[in-house]
């Protein structure tokens, strides 16, 4: 007790020496604190959908961005499977892509006929329903078909958000399609190829209830392929897919996918050839474009008003849902965590260096101490208390200022306080405790060294 | 004569630098309960070494001290510590009040050490300072105390745990004559009146007067012992 006292005395005496040990501290903790909270923290990769989608417009969902799946229950629900017509979330979440898609147990359409006309708030930019129709594809020639998405994009809005590439205002309605650049595992690079054969399943039904195939009559179309797009992928996807993160960094890297783009009124002929009648008029989903992330909340709240019967989730609460759901993806940490590390290096070495100002100006006390009858250990005590002192109240300034940023832009993107509880205490552990480890082993060494050199030598001279 | 409380034999020092200097040559010293020794002699003859092997705080090349039965060659470091803190009190030339702690807290700081209550320690940090004469400058740091009156605290610290010695070097060296005298009379108080024993490190020729015993050093051996209550030994 009387030790501490002292310690923390000497450290307010000695006042900018024992700032530039807390401050150093501080800052290595700031740097783990906002490296666990961006790749390790809160929600798992949420980060880099914030970060893709930064200053770009920002999707907000309705009950359609999840799509009818098996299961039962309320909750959101993670499906395995390949089923291309279901996977419209693709496109918004390309980390989730490839394996499922999320579901939603009830199932409503989206009469487009019907929507409500207050969709004016000042912040939507747009509104987009998703038409997409399930589709056998072949290059010709091969008899291999596979199973494809045929996904309509309006030209005007698209562009803006995809930057297609490939498409005139003048295309729409005419058999022409973009491919995927990157091509799909298993599938042959159509973009080689001038033309793609495109069998189309007959539509029975087309209403509230949804859309209703009949696979087993098909109609062959034959789409000039004008061009290839690319979904960006995020950062962590492209490292995980074993690329160098600095170089993932400067070009996202894009993610393969099973649809083919045709321009909104392409697709609405088609449909109208196996069919469908009047165009499109129940979606099963909705994506809303809004000016800004931050006004995202705002947006499905007024959207939610007015469709009460739907479910209007934004993007970073089903980017939430689905990393809940996929569990975690392969994040490569090394190249944050050795920041971390050498960060903290760095501190211990400031540390150690005020350790040992500080023995040097105490030697004196140090040897009177040792006069009076304290032991070694009390001395290394006495010295250590000062250095943990000021690296846990350096941690904890480091770890409250980036957490306290952190805490307000994920309670903004509406995550579950007990969430944010939980990790917010796992991540003050582990940066706390590594403070304060890196201070005990930083100041180890001046400390006992301090502790051995005899109280003579100490004494004698002025 | 009484049993001596503190004894040494054959106490030798060397120092390993250059060709090695011999701080200190075999140096026999008893020091019996309530004795006042002085240690006189030139800059460089080897009193403050001859003080930190007496308490501990260096280890002797060759000899032996025991204070209280106490041999310190058998003793470790930390026990060496331990011993110091109840049998040992030091006063130094240049006073080393702990900078961090007010005048009460440095007196009180030894009697913490070996874990005296706390009421018992407030009684008698109040007790020692008000005999030193630094009652109403109990809670001053002691960057407020001149050099006369930090040393005078610190004399209340070195008595603190009523050690069987207190070991001064030059107590009196860095203080005007006046603050010096105040400080060779609390001495004489307290081994009058206490039986303190001292043994005192000094130019300063004031303190003859209180000696019982009076220790002249040359070039780290002793030359001459003075026994004030009669002989003198050669
Ligand atoms: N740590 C050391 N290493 C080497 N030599 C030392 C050491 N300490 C003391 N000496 C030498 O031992 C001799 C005695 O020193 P000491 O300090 O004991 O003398 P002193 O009588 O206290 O002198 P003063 O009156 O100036 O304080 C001196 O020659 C000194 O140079
Ligand atoms: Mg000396």
């Amino acid at each position: 007790m009387l030790f501490l006292r002292m310690a923390l005395r000497n450290a307010r005496r000695n006042l900018s020496r024992s700032l530039l040990a807390l401050v150093s501290m501080a800052v290595a903790a700031a740097i783990l604190t906002g490296t666990l909270s961006m790749a390790d923290g809160y929600p798992r990769g949420a980060f880099w959908e914030h970060r893709r989608l930064a200053g770009a417009d920002v999707v907000v969902y309705a009950e359609r961005a999840a799509l009818p799946g098996p299961g039962s229950g309320e909750k959101l629900q993670w499906e395995l499977g390949m089923d291309a017509h279901s996977s419209d979330l693709l496109q918004h979440f390309p980390l989730l892509g490839r394996r499922g898609y999320l579901a939603l147990p009830q199932v409503r359409t989206f009469d487009l006929a019907q929507l409500p006309d207050g969709f004016a708030h000042q912040q939507i930019a747009a509104v987009e329903p998703f038409l997409a129709m399930p589709v056998f594809v072949r290059v010709p020639g091969s008899a291999d078909v596979l199973p494809a998405v045929l996904r309509g994009r309006d030209l005007d809005v698209d562009r803006a958000v995809w930057q297609l590439a490939g498409f005139t205002p003048s295309d729409d309605g005419a058999l022409v399609c973009l491919v995927n650049r990157n091509v799909p595992p298993g599938w042959p690079d159509f973009s080689e190829h001038p033309a793609l054969v495109v069998e189309v399943p007959r539509v029975v039904v087309h209403g509230p209830a949804g859309t209703i195939y009949d696979y087993t009559q098909r109609r062959q179309f034959i789409l000039e392929v004008r061009g290839v797009y690319a979904f960006p992928a995020s950062v962590t996807d492209a490292v995980a897919q074993g690329r160098d993160a600095a170089e993932a960094a400067e070009d996202p890297g894009y993610l393969p996918s099973q649809q083919i783009f045709v321009p909104a009124g392409t697709l609405e002929r088609i449909f109208e050839a196996v069919g469908g009648t009047g165009g499109f008029r129940y979606v099963h989903q909705l994506g809303v474009r809004v000016e800004s992330m931050v006004r995202a909340l705002e947006v499905a709240t007024y959207l939610q008003e007015r469709l009460p019967w739907a479910r209007v989730f934004t993007l970073p609460q089903l980017v939430r849902a689905a990393w809940g759901q996929a569990g975690q993806v392969p994040v490569s940490r090394d190249v944050t965590r050795t920041f971390t590390y050498l960060a903290f290096a760095l501190a211990g070495m400031l540390v150690t260096t005020n350790m040992f100002i500080l023995v040097t100006q105490r030697r004196r006390e140090i040897g009177v101490l040792k006069a009076i009858g304290a032991s070694s250990g009390e001395i290394v005590l006495m010295v250590l208390a000062e250095t943990m002192t000021l690296a846990v109240l350096g941690s904890v300034l480091g770890f409250a200022l980036v957490r306290g940023f952190y805490l307000v832009v994920y309670l903004a993107s509406q995550v579950s306080l007990a969430r944010v509880g939980l990790d917010t205490l796992r991540v003050a552990a582990y940066v706390i405790g590594l403070g304060s480890l890196t201070a005990l082993l930083a100041g180890l060494v001046p400390s006992v060294l301090a502790a051995r050199s005899t109280a003579r030598e100490v004494l004698r001279h002025e | 004569m009484s049993e001596p409380i503190l004894k040494c034999n054959e106490l030798h020092k060397r120092f390993l630098v250059g060709d090695g200097v011999d701080a200190v040559k075999d140096v026999r010293l008893t020091v019996a309960p309530g004795e006042f020794v002085l240690i006189m002699g030139p800059s460089g003859c080897g009193k403050t070494t001859l003080l930190n092997l007496l308490g501990g705080l260096d280890r002797p090349t060759r000899g032996e001290v025991i204070l209280k039965h106490r041999k310190f060659s058998r003793l470790s470091e930390n026990e060496l510590a331990r011993m110091r803190r109840t049998l040992v009190g030091f006063v130094f030339q240049f006073f080393n009040l702990l900078p961090d702690l007010t005048a009460a807290e440095n007196v009180a700081l030894p009697m913490r050490m070996i874990g005296l209550g706390h009421e018992e320690v407030a009684r008698r940090t109040l007790e020692l300072l008000d005999e030193v004469g630094m009652v109403d400058r109990a809670s001053h740091s002691p960057y407020e105390l001149s050099g006369g009156e930090q040393q005078r605290v610190a004399v209340a610290r070195a008595l603190a745990n009523r050690p069987a010695v207190v070991l001064a070097d030059e107590p009196t060296g860095n203080l005007d004559s006046q603050s010096g005298n105040r400080v060779m009379e609390l001495f004489s108080r307290f081994n009058a009146r206490h039986g303190q024993t001292f043994v005192v490190a000094s130019h300063d020729r004031g303190f003859r007067e209180y000696a019982t015993k009076v220790v002249h050093m040359l070039d780290g051996a002793v030359v001459r012992m003075e026994d004030r209550t009669g002989a003198v030994t050669p």
